[in-house]
């Protein structure tokens, strides 16, 4: 696996220092391709500002089978959904198994119109073991998520869509690169407050929350993305954000 | 709301909100809170006025922004946003504040402050996680995607549709079927599930 491949499946080999780094889970063992997708996004370039992670239908659905790879699974999920940075995971037809793990750690899911999804589950022959049940409980609420984690049921486009399994639903999969590539073109660390508060929403109280939303505002906007974002509408002209690599 | 062209959230009409929320009389069953503004429920907070205001400033008018969106949970009675038009940044951080959105079809809904390089911080990142969830949140956050109503309702970020034209009497439709129920059981219910965290630890 290698950030910013060319795709043989249609999507346009991306340009050198490229914002957006297109990764790919391997085939094969779960535990395996999760330790290298790890060291993947340990080493992506500086200019980074969004990833898009491929999910294909492929990918591994077998599970964990010690307490070491349980814990190796559960960091390396932590460390997916704690990126700094917007990610956006394109679905193929099918999405279960460890996949599934890793659509929930990204911000954006982004499937076909004929994509299932299915959670990993006893009733599937799995166990959500790598943080399953809470992600999927914080993803769409008690509500949907027992259901998914006791029967294991299969979900198709429209249900998945309404519940936010995925939040997208696309003819061409080439729409997931333009969709990251509008992320990485947005202020960084706008991104990146947001996203660590709504993170943190499922988990601290809400008057801790609103403390962290007021001073994240403030760190952000003292920042010169922020102005250039709140000028450019004012002027009414198209904002210029400028990444960490100062392009 | 009555602040053309967009019922913009600039400081003097925040208050003003706020002021209106609070004269709000004893005894009063339920809340509705609608714009006369044509297509428009409001449009967000004041970038202009953003733009240019030294930073302490601002953050003293995010704080009244926090203030004015969290007296529609301190209200003792049911608070209900009338949605019929577009409901953007600071807009959907007050109807998110609010126990129930109805909204019309085909408004337009989203929280853009993270494409203008800042963030929702009058509460709005909390209460969408909560209302919705983390699935449909991060999207919504990050890309700072308008949706419809119609999407709004299939996601949760709001549970009633009216027609165009009709929003607002659908609201006040509603608040006349919840000012009919006991008014202490009402107020205990909507103060109980203002109080729970959805989607916990």
């Amino acid at each position: 696996m290698q950030a910013s491949t060319p795709d043989p499946r249609g999507v346009a080999p991306r340009p050198a220092r490229d914002p957006v780094a297109v990764v790919e889970l391997a085939a094969g063992s779960a535990t395996d391709a999760l330790t290298e997708l790890v060291a993947t996004l340990a080493a992506l370039p500086p200019g980074t500002r969004a990833v898009l992670l491929r999910l294909p239908s492929d990918a591994a659905v077998d599970r964990p089978v010690d307490e070491d790879s349980v814990t190796a699974w559960q960091q390396a999920l932590s460390v997916v959904e704690d990126l700094p940075l917007p990610t956006v995971a394109l679905l193929g037809d099918r999405c279960t198994g460890v996949a599934f793990d890793l659509a929930l750690c990204c911000d954006v899911r982004v499937a076909p119109g004929t994509v299932v999804v299915r959670a990993p589950t006893p009733a599937a022959g799995a166990l959500p073991v790598g943080g399953t049940v809470a992600r999927l409980v914080r993803a769409v609420g008690q509500g949907v998520a027992r259901d998914l984690l006791i029967t294991g049921r299969t979900v198709e486009a429209p249900e998945a869509l309404a519940w936010g399994l995925v939040t997208r639903l696309v003819p061409d999969p080439a729409a997931a690169l333009e969709l990251a590539a509008s992320l990485a073109a947005l202020s960084p660390e706008a991104l990146a407050a947001t996203k660590r508060l709504a993170l943190g929403a499922s988990q601290d109280s809400f008057a801790a929350g609103l403390a962290a939303e007021l001073s994240l505002w403030r760190t952000v906007r003292a920042g010169a993305n922020a102005q250039e974002g709140l000028s450019a509408f004012a002027e009414k002209r198209d904002p210029r954000f400028t990444g960490p690599d100062g392009r | 709301m009555d602040s053309a062209p967009v019922n913009a959230f600039d400081r003097p009409f925040l208050e003003a909100v706020g002021e209106a929320l609070a004269s709000v009389p004893a005894g009063t069953r339920a809340v509705v809170v609608s714009s006369a503004v044509p297509r428009i429920f409001a449009a967000g907070g004041d970038i202009p006025y953003m733009a240019r205001a030294d930073l302490a400033e601002q953050v003293s008018y995010v704080e009244l922004c926090q203030q004015v969106y969290g007296a529609f949970e301190q209200v003792g009675a049911p608070t209900i946003a009338a949605v019929d038009g577009a409901c953007l940044g600071g807009g959907l951080e007050l109807a998110l504040s609010c126990d129930i959105r109805v909204v019309a079809p085909g408004v337009r809904l989203g929280l853009p402050e993270a494409t203008l390089g800042i963030l929702a911080g009058g509460g709005a990142i909390h209460r969408i996680v909560r209302a919705v969830g983390q699935a449909p949140a991060r999207d919504l956050l990050l890309s700072g995607r308008r949706i419809t109503g119609a999407e709004a309702v299939d996601i949760g970020l709001a549970s009633r549709l009216a027609e165009p034209g009709r929003v607002t009497t659908a609201a006040l439709e509603l608040a006349a079927e919840i000012a009919a129920a006991d008014p202490a059981a009402v107020a205990a219910v909507t103060r109980a599930a203002r109080s729970v965290l959805p989607v916990g630890p």
